[in-house]
This record gives C-alpha cells, sequence and structure tokens, in this order.
C-alpha cells in the first residue's frame, strides 16, 4: 500500500508535471522518438515489404536479414550506435528503426503474397500497370496486415524508447534510469507505468487509425471469416 | 475481329502451349475455345490481352498487332471475365464496375450513369451497387464481373469459364441471359470452357484443341457434331453426339408427315382405313377447329358403324413447335404410347408428326 | 476479447518496459540482481565470521577507481591466507552500501566525505575535514560496519569545464561559474539531482542554478562525450579522472568548501576483520597517495589496462604483497 500512495503522490506532485523534467515534456519527447522512428521505419520498410510482395522475389530473404535487426537486443544496438555516433538522437533512432522494421517488412511483403490470384489476374487483365496494381488492388486488401505490422512496430518502439534514456537523453525512460539511481522507486514505478499507458495509447490511436484505412469491405469479410471460423471450430 | 496467324506459344521450360495456330473470330461472334485441360485453350484466350505473350506469328484485335500496344492500353479495350471472378473486395459493387472507366479516365457522372446502366442490363437489384462482393451470391458476383467487363462497352470480351465456379441451376440461367445479352451488344467473344455442352449452347463457332496446343476442328456446333473431323473430336464430342445434334436442329427445319388423321365424326370404318394406309393402328383425332383432340386404337372405336367421336380419346401429353429442338420432340415421343410427336403451330393447330424415322433421317 | 487482448498487452509492456529499466539503468545492473538471487550464501559466509576462515567479499562501485581498490583491497586481503570472493562493479552506494548493511558484502573501498553524507542522510556536515568526517563515520556506520585507516589519496566530486568554455567565461572556481550559470547545461549522473554535493548544494552554496541538467552517468563515457561535442558545458567528474588530463579540461575549484574531504577509506564487517586484515589496509592506504590514483585510473581508462592487472602492478611496485 505504501507504495502505492508513495506513487501516487509522484504521479500527483504538481512539481512532476512542468519543466523540462515534467511529465508532460517526457512524454513530448517520448513521443517525439517514437514517432520519428516509427516514421523513419515505415519509410524504409514498406516499399521495401511491398515492392518484394508484388514481385514475389526475395521475400524470405529480405525477412530473414532484417530479422538480425530483432535478433540483436535494442541495448546492444544503442550502445554501440552510441560508440559510433557519440551522443545523441541518432543512436537511439538507429536502434528503435532496427527494431521497428522487421514486422513491418514481414507484414507488408506477406500481406501482399496472401492476396487472391485472382485479384490481381482481374487487376492486371483490366489493364491496370504494376504500380496501379499494388495501389489499388494489392495494397488495400493487404492493409489490415500491413496496418498490424505497423502497430507492432509503433507499440514496441514505444516500449523501448524507453532506452533512449541510457545514454542521456530524454522520454519517459528518464523517469526509469534517474529513479533506479536515485533509489527513488515511485519514480521507477510511474515511469514504467506511464510507459505502460502511452503504448496502450498508441495501440488504441493506430487501431483507429486502421479502421479508418482499411475498407469496410475487407472489415466485414474478416470478421466474418473470423465468426466462421469460430463455428466451424465449435462445431467440430 | 480477332485474328491468329501461325501463333506460337513456347514456355521458357520448352514446354509448347499452343503450336502454330491459325483462328479467327468474327466481328459479333462468340467463338468458344473448347478441349481437354492442358490444352492450350486458356493460352490462347490469354494471349489476345497479352497476358502470356506469344513467342511467334501474328495476332491482330480489330487490325492491331496486340504486340504493337502496351498491355495496359491493349487491356483496356477488351473486356475480361475470369472464372474466379476476382472481383476488388475493399471495393463496393459500384466501384468495382467503375474501375476500367476509372482508369481511363471517365468522369463521376459519365461512370455513374454507366454503372446504373449495366447494373439494370445484368440485372442486378440498384441496392446493391453500394454493398460488398462478399455480401453477394455466387451468381451475382459473376453478373457483376460480366459488367465490370463490359463497362467501358469493349468490341472484343474473354471470358475464360466465367461460369464454371456456379451451380447448374444458377449457371444454366447465367448462360441463357448471356446470350440474351448478346444478342443486344454483339461483341467478339472468345469464350474458353472444358464443357462441350456449354461449348455447343454458347459458340456460333466452336474450336476444339488437343493436348499441345492443336486445333482440331473450327467449325459452327451443328457441323461439327455432324461431321466430326477426326476420331479425337468425335470422342471429345461424347457417345450422345447424336442427341447434342437433335438439341441444335429446329423442328421447323424437317417436314412434318401429315399423320393417319381423322375427324371425330368420321367412321370407325374410315379410321381403321386410314390407319391400315400408314401402318399404324390408331389415329389422331383433329376437330374442325384443327385441334388435336387425342389419339385412339382403331380397334378401340368400336362397331362398324360407330363414329370416331365415340371412342375414348387420350391426349398427346407433350406437343412441339417449330422452335423447339429435334430433341425436344424425341423427348415427346418417348412420353407417348403412339412413339410420334405431334408438331403444332402457335395457335396449337395441327401441322402433322414426327417419326423416329425422320429425325435419324435428318441426323445420318 | 477487446478487453483481453488489451489486457494482455499492457502485461507485455510492463514486462518490457522492466526489462529496460533493468537493462537501461546501468549495464551492471545485471550483477545485482545475481547478488539478490543469492542473498544467503554471502551473509552467511559473514556470519560465521572472524573466529573461523570464512570468505571475505570484496564489493566495488561501478567505476574504474573503485576496481582498482577493491582488486587491491582484495589482493592484499589474500595475501593474509583468507579466501577472497570478488563481487565487483555493482553499480552506485544507494544500491551495493546496503549490501553491506545485510552482510552480501564485507569489505567496500568509500570514501569520508560521499559517505558521510549518504549514512547521515545527506545532512550537510559543519566540518568537512577528513578527521571531523571520520569522527562522524565513527559514529554514524550501522553496527557491525567498522571503517579503517583513511588514505590521504582524494577523489573528490568535481565539476569541468572544457580549456574554452573556461576561457570564454573565465572560470576558475566555482563561484565564478555561480555569475554564469543560468547561461549554462549542466550534466552528471542522475543522482546529482538529489544529493547535496550535487545541485542542491551548489545552489544552496553558491547559488548556482544551470540552465538545464542532462542525466548522464558518473564520470563516464556519456560524460565525456557531451562535454567533448559541446552539449553539456559543466560535467560532473571525479578529480583523480584520467580523462580531465587527457582532454585538458578545467576543474572548478571548490572555494566555499561544499565537497567534503574524499579520502579512501576501506569499510569492513567487523565480523571478517582478523588484526592481520587490518594491517594489511592500514599499510594499503598509508602507501596510497592520490597522484597514484590519478595514474592509475589514466592506466585502466586511457591505457585501457586491466584494472586487476593494474592493481596487482601497483602492490607488486610498492612491495606491498609478499
Amino acid at each position: 500500500m505504501d507504495i502505492l500512495s508513495a506513487l501516487a503522490g509522484w504521479l500527483t506532485d504538481p512539481a512532476n508535471w512542468q519543466g523540462s523534467d515534467g511529465i508532460p515534456n517526457r512524454i513530448f519527447e517520448h513521443v517525439w522518438y517514437s514517432l520519428t522512428a516509427t516514421a523513419v521505419a515505415v519509410a524504409i520498410a514498406l516499399p521495401i515489404g511491398l515492392a518484394l510482395g508484388h514481385t514475389g522475389r526475395g521475400g524470405q530473404l529480405a525477412i530473414n536479414v532484417s530479422n538480425v535487426g530483432r535478433a540483436i537486443p535494442s541495448f546492444g544496438i544503442i550502445i554501440l550506435a552510441f560508440i559510433l555516433a557519440g551522443i545523441g538522437f541518432i543512436p537511439v533512432l538507429i536502434a528503435l528503426v532496427a527494431l521497428a522494421i522487421p514486422p513491418i517488412i514481414t507484414n507488408s511483403y506477406v500481406g501482399i503474397r496472401a492476396v487472391d490470384p485472382e485479384i490481381r489476374e482481374a487487376a492486371a487483365g483490366m489493364g491496370m500497370t504494376g504500380a496501379q496494381i499494388l495501389r489499388r488492388a494489392e495494397l488495400p486488401v493487404a492493409m489490415p496486415l500491413v496496418m498490424a505490422g505497423i502497430r507492432t512496430s509503433a507499440v514496441q518502439v514505444v516500449a523501448t524508447a524507453t532506452l533512449a534514456a541510457v545514454i542521456g537523453l530524454g522520454g519517459l525512460g528518464r523517469y526509469i534510469i534517474s529513479g533506479f539511481s536515485q533509489q527513488d522507486t515511485p519514480q521507477v514505478l510511474g515511469g514504467a507505468i506511464l510507459v505502460a499507458l502511452l503504448s496502450l495509447a498508441t495501440e488504441a490511436g493506430l487501431g483507429a487509425v486502421q479502421r479508418a484505412v482499411v475498407s469496410e469491405g475487407l472489415a466485414q469479410r474478416n470478421a466474418e471469416a473470423a465468426v466462421a471460423a469460430k463455428v466451424s471450430a465449435t462445431t467440430t | 475481329m480477332i485474328v491468329f496467324e501461325s501463333v506460337n506459344k513456347t514456355f521458357p521450360d520448352g514446354t509448347t502451349a499452343v503450336a502454330s495456330l491459325d483462328l479467327e473470330v468474327g466481328e459479333g461472334e462468340v467463338a468458344v475455345l473448347v478441349g481437354p485441360s492442358g490444352c492450350g485453350k486458356t493460352t490462347t484466350l490469354r494471349m489476345i490481352n497479352r497476358m502470356i505473350e506469344p513467342t511467334g506469328g501474328r495476332l491482330t484485335v480489330n487490325g492491331r498487332d496486340v504486340m504493337s500496344v502496351d498491355p495496359p492500353e491493349l487491356r483496356r479495350g477488351i473486356g475480361y471475365v475470369i472464372q474466379q471472378i476476382g472481383l476488388f473486395p475493399h471495393r463496393t459493387i459500384a466501384e468495382n464496375i467503375a474501375t476500367v472507366p476509372a482508369l481511363v479516365g471517365w468522369d463521376k457522372r459519365r461512370t455513374r450513369e454507366r454503372v446504373d446502366e449495366l447494373m439494370t442490363t445484368i440485372g442486378l437489384d440498384a441496392g446493391v451497387a453500394d454493398r460488398y462482393p462478399h455480401q453477394l451470391s455466387g451468381g451475382q458476383r459473376q453478373r457483376v464481373g460480366v459488367a465490370r467487363a463490359l463497362a467501358v462497352d469493349p468490341p472484343i470480351m474473354l471470358m475464360d469459364e466465367p461460369f464454371g465456379a456456379v451451380d447448374p441451376i444458377v449457371r444454366a440461367r447465367l448462360q441463357d441471359e448471356f446470350l440474351r445479352l448478346q444478342s443486344e451488344v454483339n461483341k467478339t467473344i472468345a469464350f474458353v470452357t472444358h464443357d462441350i455442352d456449354e461449348a455447343i449452347k454458347m459458340g456460333d463457332r466452336i474450336a476444339i484443341f488437343s493436348q499441345g496446343g492443336h486445333l482440331e476442328q473450327y467449325d459452327t456446333p451443328a457441323n461439327i457434331l455432324a461431321e466430326p473431323a477426326n476420331e479425337f473430336v468425335e470422342s471429345f464430342l461424347g457417345g450422345e453426339r447424336g442427341l447434342k445434334r437433335l438439341a441444335l436442329i429446329p423442328v421447323a427445319e424437317i417436314e412434318a408427315d401429315p399423320g393417319p388423321v381423322v375427324a371425330p365424326d368420321d367412321s370407325a370404318e374410315h379410321a381403321a382405313r386410314v390407319a391400315a394406309e400408314h401402318g399404324t393402328d390408331w389415329v389422331v383425332v383433329v376437330g374442325p377447329d384443327r385441334r388435336v383432340r387425342g389419339w385412339t386404337f382403331v380397334d378401340g372405336v368400336g362397331d362398324a358403324r360407330g363414329t370416331v367421336g365415340d371412342a375414348e380419346l387420350r391426349p398427346f401429353a407433350l406437343q412441339v413447335a417449330a422452335g423447339d429442338s429435334l430433341r425436344a420432340a424425341l423427348n415427346a415421343m418417348m412420353a407417348s404410347r403412339t412413339g410420334v410427336a405431334v408438331r403444332v403451330d402457335g395457335d396449337r393447330r395441327y401441322e402433322g408428326i414426327l417419326t423416329q424415322e425422320l429425325l435419324s433421317r435428318t441426323i445420318r | 476479447m477487446r478487453v483481453l487482448r488489451l489486457a494482455a498487452v499492457l502485461v507485455v509492456i510492463v514486462l518490457s518496459a522492466g526489462a529496460c529499466a533493468s537493462q537501461g539503468g546501468d549495464p551492471l545492473a545485471q550483477d545485482t540482481g545475481d547478488t539478490a538471487t543469492e542473498p544467503g550464501t554471502a551473509a552467511s559466509d559473514g556470519a560465521t565470521g572472524a573466529g573461523e576462515q570464512g570468505t571475505v567479499v570484496v564489493g566495488s562501485a561501478n567505476f574504474p577507481e573503485q576496481l582498482i581498490l577493491a582488486n587491491m583491497y582484495a589482493d592484499v586481503i589474500e595475501s593474509t591466507g583468507a579466501t577472497v570472493e570478488r563481487r565487483l562493479n555493482l553499480g552506485s552506494r544507494e544500491v551495493i552500501f546496503p549490501a553491506l548493511e545485510s552482510g552480501e558484502i564485507d569489505v567496500l573501498p568509500e570514501y569520508t566525505g560521499a559517505l558521510n553524507a549518504f549514512i547521515t542522510g545527506g545532512e550537510e556536515a559543519e566540518d568537512t575535514s577528513t578527521d571531523a568526517l571520520l569522527a562522524s563515520l565513527e559514529e554514524n556506520l550501522p553496527e557491525g560496519v567498522v571503517h579503517l585507516e583513511a588514505s590521504e589519496a582524494q577523489d573528490r566530486d568535481a565539476h569541468a569545464v572544457t580549456q574554452e568554455t573556461a576561457e570564454e567565461f573565465g572560470l576558475k572556481t566555482l563561484s565564478d561559474l555561480a555569475e554564469v550559470s543560468d547561461q549554462l547545461v549542466a550534466g552528471g549522473p542522475p543522482e546529482e539531482e538529489t544529493r547535496f554535493v550535487g545541485l542542491p548544494g551548489l545552489k544552496e552554496v553558491y547559488g548556482i542554478e544551470f540552465k538545464e541538467f542532462r542525466a548522464l552517468d558518473a564520470g563516464g563515457p556519456l560524460t565525456t562525450e557531451a562535454l567533448n561535442s559541446g552539449q553539456i558545458d559543466v560535467g560532473r567528474v571525479f578529480t583523480t579522472q584520467g580523462v580531465i588530463e587527457e582532454e585538458g579540461w578545467v576543474v572548478l575549484e571548490d572555494d566555499k568548501g561544499l565537497v567534503p574531504s574524499e579520502n579512501v577509506v576501506p569499510v569492513v564487517r567487523e565480523e571478517v576483520l582478523t588484526p592481520e586484515i587490518e594491517a594489511a589496509l592500514n599499510e594499503l592506504s598509508a602507501t596510497l597517495t592520490t597522484d597514484d590514483l590519478i595514474d592509475l585510473n589514466k592506466r585502466v581508462e586511457i591505457d585501457k589496462e586491466d584494472p586487476d592487472a593494474v592493481a596487482r602492478d601497483y602492490l607488486e611496485e610498492k612491495g606491498l604483497l609478499e
């Protein structure tokens, strides 16, 4: 109970809500790191995933290569990048982007490959160019999976952006790292909870984006398929 | 008009799908490409819009060599319907139909009007326009597929087993609708199927392919059934070739036999004589209004002084008219104890009888 | 279904955030964790203590000088015939001193001023001379823990600026810094914000208030990099760090005596203290000088020699090992 009231005290202390070390600024920094990293990762990974999916070549190789980024711990990348690039946002960006790329490549590749071949056939047969097939047929149909990849990445990035504090940057990780050094448990806990809440908000926010960009026709189809699968699962 | 001149297709692995094909589909004609699987019929179809590139020869569509046209541009001018339809699940029915108009840059209003028109043409309720493909039945989706191919009114249509994925009842209905539609729109159509009955029903001409893309015979259904070019064609047509031919020939094509006809007030003696003249033991009873009253065995008429009208008459359950097929006539023969079919005109007035002998003489 | 998934996501996030915290707090936190997983061993070893020959556990904080000192302590204790376990590189004082109190660690190299501030709860010491601090330690060290003789060698917390910054603002002392501090960004370990010798004392004693404080590390690579790249203007350093001379930084003089004397002093659990161990550690303390520390630090920090080898070299050179 003690720790909870200390936590409540930390969260409600007005001093923790202002200035450069205040919660609003730390959230802003955290969101900024995460947003930038996710945007860079999308800008790199989405075209690769879509192009591989569209051509159907080299996908497995790219997925394996990009997964190396996932195999190396972000903590290691951040330290390594710090040694190479020095203090600043770049090492954090490198680590977060490396973390965020694999789910986006994998999901967009798999999403495009999973588009029914007759849709591609019909699109080409009606006179769409390669780019038109990708943009008007494949991508919209693959959108649920593509968005799921971006969502997975973004949530991981938000949780991992905590590491920025390890190399002296801000963000909500600051509370966890500083709180740990200062033996200030409520601060550590408060920071962790804020990160968790921010991750949830990210998940929910991107869920809303997904509902907005995924065609109703697909959403309904998928929902019906899910129900059908459940029904057949329970009846067999 | 689609013209194949010595067209070849050899795949990179060396297999020849189509060998030196010469084929011509005339303006407004439905050419059905049929054959066993692997015979190259689909490859032939897909070369027309360059979904598959020919490796030799010359292939022209309305006078233009397909190899001289950019594939997307070529394809926008050729309607394309495939068995799996390939509707876009993320787009509404109206948006699906409007796919090619959007590609070629029609304005909204023109597109909307065309979509409405096509929905009516293919018999889809206007309420369906804003629904998504997964909410439609298989038959409805197939109609949308056809409407989408017709959107910019292309003179040429390619149809790859368009009705292959629906159940037989829906298929028959779609076939009938398609024939009605074609009689209005008069497209030049290449149509692939593996079903010889569908080919006979739909085709103005049928191209029968054998393995390796060899064209065995290309002619009207009636001619092919009458004179199969070779054993392959004959066996592909199957054992009921005679029946298939009968289905293609209308009753009007053959002259009916006047038959053993008597009036209701004719005497039994007269009836017996008429029957004997025709070599039957029954007579058809036709009233003064030329309507068929029925038939009776001559020894059922009673004593020699009675009239036919006194006898118990049996009806002809099935009657045929000029527009029916000889196959329908055969069916009517099977249904009657007399073994003949009665032919009537549009007002159901007696025109004569058709006998099995007449049928066999026709198709022999 | 949706609620369940959200809950699952929350759990995952909290777990991963926790993992980040333990990874990120400090690379050595893992060691602390290991210590915590086997709390019984060291404590019971300690309890068997003085009479029998138990294992003496030597601990240290996580910067080079501590590693050198702890290795020296361990070496000289071993030379008395005792069995030594080295549990080094553990973390900040806030983490390791409780381990000494609980008996998981028996011997720690410490500093008079910082330790005194820590055990007296950060109160400002009236008298920051070595003797006064030792007297205070005598009184305030927890039951069962004693300090031995302090060395003259000192490692004080200090604040350094680059040569250019010193020239630009004419900085020699912390009092000079007070004049311009509102234009400058400072950097140091997170605990700088809460320790009296850190920001609170600078404000109270000198009136120094920085434009901004950036939490980095305790005189480690982050501070070095940040100071050299100009991301911070004032860095918290230790006076014995080899990097100061290497980089040509200017250490600002503590002209109002904020930072207490920081003589190196061994603190030991009484139960493991034998006369031989006490004599050996005292002899080492008597030998060690501030210049020695600077020199040894430089060998580890700049020349990248191993702390244990550097420690052994020194002891052999000074004839402190048999």
